[in-house]
């Protein structure tokens, strides 16, 4: 009989069984918090693309003096400015939602500010309507 | 029969109540339409409907405001011509003090109220007398003689004046001169004293060719009435032992 102490195998395999069992713990907490972090990020750009929008929005209809509906997919608002020199004058203000309606643009004097929920909304519709 | 009349009461109640809501309806929504929008933003079944009002929006049509700069001014009204009627207390004060109530053209403050500055802070009583370079001011308080008494010895420029002022404040002038009047450029040459306009030829005495001196003792009398005012002035540089002495009852 050797009096030499040694590891037996099933010493060995339960070692590892416990490691890989922590592992998969630090490894299942980190996919977690990665996935929180990742719906937060989302939700947060979520509200803040749809605060931007809804500010503008609200301040055109209320300046709006005509609100019409020339496609299923746009709104055309006829809005009170103040020009430059101070004097005001009526322009027109576009709100267009794309094929997805997820991809809202709002276009003045040539210009388009876009609001794209299509990343932010996944698998959900997006309504973006305006009943007068 | 009166169960039948009751039902047809029943009927006509419930129908009239009827056409009410029926017409309320719309009439409410002609009422508030285009006063207000509705907006809805968000995922379906999350989403945010909101009602957003809209003052100038008119059914969908421009609104028929004319908000234009070029717009017709606004018509003012008539100004109110008649004055309006005076309260008691003005009335009051009206009847006590009328000079407030009247332009001050119209009321004018006599000439002997009027001060002048340099009179109300330089005035003074009794005679008066000047050596050297100065001024003095004495204001009649009541009629009365004035006798000045001039010795101008100098030999540089020199000059005495006495002027008399009136009542109202102004210079009482004789031939476009002061009251008195002495101008000596130097020691020797013909320059007499004017009074009253004149000149007084006696007031220089010729000492030889050319060589001329003022007179010792002159005295020129003129009367003054009350709050008229006596101003002198000398200039120059006589010798100390010219004077000019106003001397009055009046002062």
């Amino acid at each position: 009989m050797s009096n030499k102490r040694a590891i037996t195998l099933v010493e060995v395999t339960v070692v590892l069984a416990i490691a890989g069992m922590a592992l998969a713990a630090v490894f299942y907490i980190f996919i977690n918090s990665k996935r929180a972090d990742s719906s937060g990020e989302k939700a947060e750009e979520y509200y803040r693309l749809y605060s931007m929008l809804e500010m503008k929005l609200k301040k055109d209809i209320r300046n709006s003096t005509a609100i019409s509906r020339p496609s299923s997919d746009e709104y055309a608002l006829s809005v009170i400015c103040n020009g430059s020199d101070g004097t005001p004058s009526i322009k027109e203000v576009r709100y267009r939602t794309g094929k997805s309606g997820k991809l809202v643009e709002r276009i003045f004097e040539g210009k388009a500010e876009k609001y794209d929920f299509t990343k932010l909304v996944e698998g959900q519709d997006f309504i973006f309507k305006i009943a007068w | 029969m009166i169960s039948l009349n009751l039902s047809k009461a029943r009927i006509l109640f419930l129908r009239s109540l009827g056409s009410a809501i029926f017409l309320s309806v719309p009439l409410f929504s002609a009422c508030y339409a285009g006063s207000s929008v509705s907006v809805e933003i968000g995922p379906a079944k999350q989403s945010i409907r909101q009602i957003v009002e809209s003052p100038n929006l008119n059914n969908g049509k421009a609104s028929s405001q004319n908000w234009n700069e070029n717009a017709a001014p606004m018509t003012l009204e008539e100004p109110i011509t008649a004055p309006p009627s005076s309260p008691a207390v003005v009335t009051d004060v009206k009847s006590r003090s009328p000079h407030v109530f009247e332009p001050a053209l119209n009321n004018p403050r006599p000439a002997q109220t009027q001060a002048l500055m340099n009179v109300v802070l330089n005035a003074q009583g009794g005679d008066l007398e000047i050596n050297g370079p100065g001024t003095g001011i004495r204001v009649a308080k009541k009629d009365g003689n004035v006798v000045i008494s001039p010795f101008l010895t100098t030999y540089n420029q020199a000059k005495y004046i006495v002027r008399l002022f009136d009542v109202s404040g102004a210079e009482i002038l004789f031939n476009s001169k002061p009251l008195f009047f002495w101008f000596r450029p130097d020691d020797s040459s013909n320059f007499p004293a004017f009074f009253k306009g004149a000149a007084d030829a006696g007031s220089m005495v010729r000492l030889g060719p050319g060589d001329f001196s003022p007179k010792q003792g002159l005295k020129y009398n003129f009367d003054i009435k009350k709050d008229q005012r006596i101003e002198i002035e000398t200039q120059g540089n006589p010798e100390p032992s010219s004077f000019l002495k106003i001397k009055s009852d009046a002062f």
